[in-house]
């Protein structure tokens, strides 16, 4: 009994460490990969947002509009509206669309309504202050009508039981002519998610 | 043996002398070749024809309201003097909007400053041209000339009697004439094309010529053109200067846009037969935009606001004349500004990723 003792006591003591080591311990990270699937929760998240922009971009370029144009459309982008009742950042998708439409190399972007302060800054710098020599300024007066705008919208219908959560997502996006006013393509992508306990 | 092989032979022969015979008959030289497409500058380029190019003619028409008051001096020797004691003007009133009847009730009313004339004060010897005049006629019809009085009533041997006519109306002027500098542009793109160009003579508006200052005929005839095969000839439609100031969507700023319009209607004629070989109005438009220009004092360049227009009058000329095939198209489709579509982006190929279920 005298000897199981000190036993006893090296066990404790060697726990207590463990236990101070783990504590002293920093979070684990490490790196994943960005298109995974994320099936962490069912809210909004970052599948939903690759599988929403690859869908638009691609429907998009199949249109005629684009596809049949002999150059490359001139777009801007205006708003997607959120209706669901999460927060959700629709400028990362429609800038996520616009990247991807970019690299195709089939349509030429305008800035749009909330980059123009930057755009107009910058004008108002090269025109008007004098500084810049004249052959190399970017003249006021120059700047590219977009022939289209794309504007859409994200809604959702969520329904939620006791062990049950269901949300279905629906994103509408359309290509509307300036000039005419014409809705020349529209596309839409559904999510369904639903979570069980 | 010998008649089975001449049978195919001859058969043959026949067959194809029906085809030729069916067949178009084929064009010869000097026979004229369809060309419907082909430019009618394209000619002029291979014949080396002319174009002479005109400043662009204008007429500016305006209107004044005009007041006079007039005496009229009658004398007991037959002698009528009339001399015009005030006049009144009431200039940039446009005809449109004016009635004749408001501006008399206008002047009336004493909105001008004219001095009325009570006829019963009237002296001759108070005017020196009227009693130079006076004095002359007399002179002329043998009567010995009194001398000049001091005395405020009228000399015994002359009895006067005058009158005050008041005359009001609108009266309209119109200035003819050519404006320099916006025929430049479209020369100098005839000659970068290849065309000949020749100067034509500045025409200068006659007294009383009217709208016959537009007579471009008659300046063919008169040989003003040079020898011009063709006669390009301008008149201004309108011209107008505008200034507004826009709030620009999406920024704090705003946009003062000071711009020079005008219309120009061209006719292509030919100077051997007047006939008209291309017509079509044509716009030029300058424009300089000041962001968050009112209030800093801004003042625009009208020579930059003329140049612009002269260039963008030339660029749209161009594409009328390659609308009515006078020109190729390449001169008025200049390839700045076209939206190419480029090749995709050498990327990641996991950059476009399919989701399926």
């Amino acid at each position: 009994m005298n000897s199981s003792y000190p036993n006893k006591l090296i066990y404790i003591f060697s726990g207590l460490a463990l236990l101070a080591l783990a504590a002293c311990s920093g979070p684990q990270v490490r790196y994943g990969d960005a298109k995974a699937v994320e099936t962490i929760t069912v809210d909004y998240g970052s599948t939903d947002l690759q599988s929403i922009a690859e869908a638009m971009a691609r429907s998009l370029l199949q249109t005629k509009v684009i596809s049949g144009s002999k150059d490359a459309p001139t777009v801007t982008v205006a708003d997607v509206k959120n209706k669901t009742s999460e927060y959700i950042d629709t400028r990362v998708i429609t800038d996520k669309i616009r990247t991807q439409l970019l690299k195709s190399g089939q349509v030429r972007f305008a800035v749009n309504i909330n980059e123009m302060q930057n755009q107009v800054d910058e004008l108002k710098r090269q025109n008007q202050s004098g500084l810049y020599k004249n052959s190399t300024v970017s003249k006021t007066g120059n700047m590219q009508g977009a022939k289209y705008r794309i504007e859409g919208s994200i809604s959702s219908i969520v329904k939620q039981t006791k062990d049950v959560k269901d949300v279905y997502y629906v994103f509408n996006l359309n290509l509307i002519n300036n000039e005419s006013g014409l809705l020349e393509w529209a596309d839409e992508k559904e999510i369904r998610k639903f979570a069980t306990r | 043996m010998r008649i089975t092989n001449i049978r195919p032979i001859f058969s043959i022969g026949l067959s194809a002398l029906i085809l030729l015979g069916c067949s178009s008959p084929p064009l010869r030289s000097g026979q004229a070749v369809p060309s419907a497409q082909k430019p009618i500058a394209e000619t002029i380029k291979e014949e080396q024809k002319s174009i002479a190019v005109t400043n662009i003619f204008y007429k500016k028409e305006g209107a004044n309201v005009k007041y006079v008051e007039e005496i009229s001096n009658k004398y007991d020797s037959n002698a009528s003097i009339s001399g015009t004691a005030s006049n009144a003007e009431k200039p940039g009133a446009d005809s449109k909007n004016s009635d004749s009847k408001d501006i008399f009730s206008d002047i009336q009313t004493s909105a001008f400053p004219i001095k009325f004339t009570n006829i019963s004060d009237f002296k001759p010897s108070d005017h020196p041209s009227i009693q130079k005049e006076l004095e002359a006629r007399l002179a002329a019809d043998g009567i010995p000339v009194p001398p000049p009085s001091q005395n405020s009533s009228p000399v015994g041997s002359v009895n006067a009697s005058s009158q005050l006519i008041k005359k009001a109306g609108i009266e309209k002027q119109a200035e003819y004439g050519q404006l320099r500098s916006f025929s430049a542009a479209i020369r100098g793109l005839l000659i970068k094309s290849g065309y000949k160009v020749v100067m034509a003579n500045t025409a200068v508006p006659a007294a009383n010529q009217g709208d016959d200052f537009f007579q471009v005929v008659e300046r063919i005839k008169a040989g003003e053109f040079n020898g011009a095969d063709y006669v390009m000839f301008g008149v201004l439609g309108e011209m107008s200067f505008t200034d507004n100031v826009e709030d620009i969507p999406g920024t704090k700023s705003t946009s003062q846009q000071i711009g020079l319009d005008l219309i120009v209607d061209f006719s292509l004629i030919d100077t051997k037969t007047y006939q008209v070989i291309v017509s079509f109005l044509a716009e030029g438009n300058g424009k300089e935009v000041r962001i968050d220009g009112r209030g800093n004092g801004f003042k625009p360049s009208m020579a930059k606001l003329m140049k612009q227009a002269s260039v963008t009058l030339a660029e749209d000329v161009a594409k009328h004349l390659a609308d009515q095939n006078f020109v190729t198209s390449t001169i008025a489709e200049p390839e700045i500004g076209r939206n190419y579509k480029r090749k995709p982006y050498d990327d990641d190929s996991t950059t476009l990723k399919i989701y399926t279920k």
